[in-house]
């Protein structure tokens, strides 16, 4: 089946749009993820959800609703929580990734929640994306556009120096539990479009590249948003060619551009000093 | 007679209602510059907070400008007006060019959130660029600059913010010893050229007498005094 046959089929087209919008938007937030060390925190927040959908199978409430109930309150968690009882917020990652798990797998033994289903969560695909999925991922995206455009210099600001951002009195507690709680949602989305396992493909990896190299924000939110398209859709088309999993391929995809942009860089800064 | 720029009365500074310094006072005019001594712990960083707004005093007054600052709004006024200089130890892991870096330096006195920069917020950039002498350097990575150049270009920045008050944060801490003559003396010409008043915390007392005119001694948990 050649690629343009398929996308004559709803269903990759519904896919293309998911990895259009995932990429282009939610990328976004890899920048903050990556400058500003919450990488642990991305981890978290996952597991935080997982114990949310534990909790809300439980309580026979909707999956997805516990999962982003969960995703809220680690957001408040690592942000005002941990600044009021002055607790490192990656001190804190950790206990919430190993105390969730812990408690998540003594619901599913109490309560007889369905493990299955909730890990369920962990594993996304942009082959299963409904309407409504792509509705959520287009006003989660234009929610972060609008942040990024609102506040631009705010998070500019907050990302490269905290102390000077406060001096000049930017409000970082609060730009800081904002900017987490929407990385929160966008990870849960993520993880809907390419799997847990491989979320990091769509949020950080384009904003790791495009950060190795732009000179100021706006070039690296450019470029980001660029790569994470170029993975995301590239990604997708490579699945399609070569008959490959869609999620792998995205990564595969995003890995390979961080290599050969380092590749160029390296390559660019030896010819300069020879 | 000199205006009076800033005046502490009594303050009392600290964190979670514990206070490090009691009672202190003191005033600084336009034009004038004030040297900041003290052990680890004496409360220096503390009080540049507090008069940065970014912590309530716990007691006391603090006048800027001839006008009392006792709520929010008063509090983003009057730092408004100020230029604040960290040790320059943060570079971050964001890449950003110096004209942006100097540009920031005007948020929360000429833009902010739903308020854009503006020519003239470019236009005071590029002033405070040249006045640095930093045009050939605006589309740098602030990463990539020497300690030299970055002090500068921080410099820039409260320049570009048209503060009338400089609060300086152990400026000097990172630079090697040229790079600390030089920054002292470009902050003494500065001083008499724009009639910036100056706060200065250095651990260096030679550097504060060729500068300040009087030196502020903080000592743990007891009153401030001038020298």
């Amino acid at each position: 089946m050649k690629i343009v046959e398929f996308l004559r089929i709803p269903l990759f087209q519904r896919a293309m749009l998911g990895a259009f919008l995932a990429g282009s938007t939610l990328s976004l937030l890899g920048v903050v993820v990556v400058t500003a060390n919450l990488t642990t925190i991305r981890f978290a927040l996952m597991h935080l959800a997982l114990l949310g959908g534990a909790v809300a199978l439980a309580f026979k409430l909707p999956l997805l609703a516990g999962a982003l109930g969960g995703i809220m309150v680690a957001s408040l968690i690592l942000g005002p929580w941990a600044e009021r009882f002055k607790i490192d917020p990656g001190m804190m990652s950790a206990y919430l990734m190993t105390g969730s798990l812990g408690f998540a797998f003594i619901l599913f033994y109490r309560a007889g929640v369905p493990a299955m289903e909730v890990f369920s969560l962990f594993t996304g695909g942009l082959l299963l994306l409904n309407l409504n999925d792509l509705f959520v991922l287009l006003f989660l995206g234009v929610v972060v556009l609008f942040v990024f455009w609102a506040f631009y210099y705010e998070i500019e600001l907050f990302l490269y120096d905290q102390e000077m951002a406060e001096a000049l009195g930017v409000p970082i507690r609060l730009l800081q539990t904002g900017l987490i709680f929407l990385t929160g949602l966008a990870i849960g989305v993520a993880m809907r479009v390419v799997g847990a396992l491989m979320v990091d493909a769509i949020i950080v990896i384009p904003a790791l590249t495009a950060l190795s190299f732009a000179r100021g924000l706006k070039e690296g939110l450019i470029f980001t948003s660029l790569f994470g398209v170029i993975a995301s859709v590239g990604g997708l088309f490579l699945s399609m060619g070569a008959d490959l999993p869609v999620g792998a391929s995205i990564t595969v995809s995003a890995v390979a551009l961080l290599a050969i942009v380092n590749l160029l860089k390296n390559k660019l800064n030896f010819r300069r000093r020879s | 007679m000199r205006k009076e720029i800033l005046a502490l009365n009594k303050i009392a500074i600290g964190y979670d209602k514990k206070p490090i310094q009691t009672a202190l006072s003191f005033k600084l005019e336009k034009g004038e510059a004030l040297g900041v001594v003290g052990p680890n712990g004496s409360g220096k960083t503390t009080l540049f907070k507090t008069i940065l707004g970014v912590i309530p005093p716990l007691d006391g007054e603090i006048t800027f400008a001839g006008k009392q600052v006792k709520t929010t709004i008063d509090r983003n006024w009057a730092r408004s007006s100020i230029g604040y200089v960290p040790q320059g130890r943060n570079r971050g892991k964001l890449p950003l060019t110096v004209e942006e870096m100097v540009l920031l330096g005007r948020w929360g006195s000429h833009f902010s959130c739903f308020r854009r920069p503006g020519t003239d917020d470019w236009s005071k950039t590029q002033e405070a660029l040249e006045i640095m002498d930093l045009t050939n350097l605006k589309k740098r990575d602030c990463r990539n600059l020497s300690g030299g150049e970055y002090q500068r270009a921080v410099i820039a920045r409260a320049l570009a913010r048209e503060a009338s008050l400089l609060l300086l944060d152990e400026p000097t801490t990172f630079l090697d010893l040229q790079s600390r003559q030089e920054f002292i003396t470009l902050l003494t010409d500065l001083r008499k050229e724009l009639g910036l008043s100056i706060l200065i915390v250095s651990h260096h007392r030679e550097e504060l007498e060729n500068l300040t005119d009087r030196v502020l001694l903080l000592e743990r948990e007891k009153r401030g005094a001038l020298l």
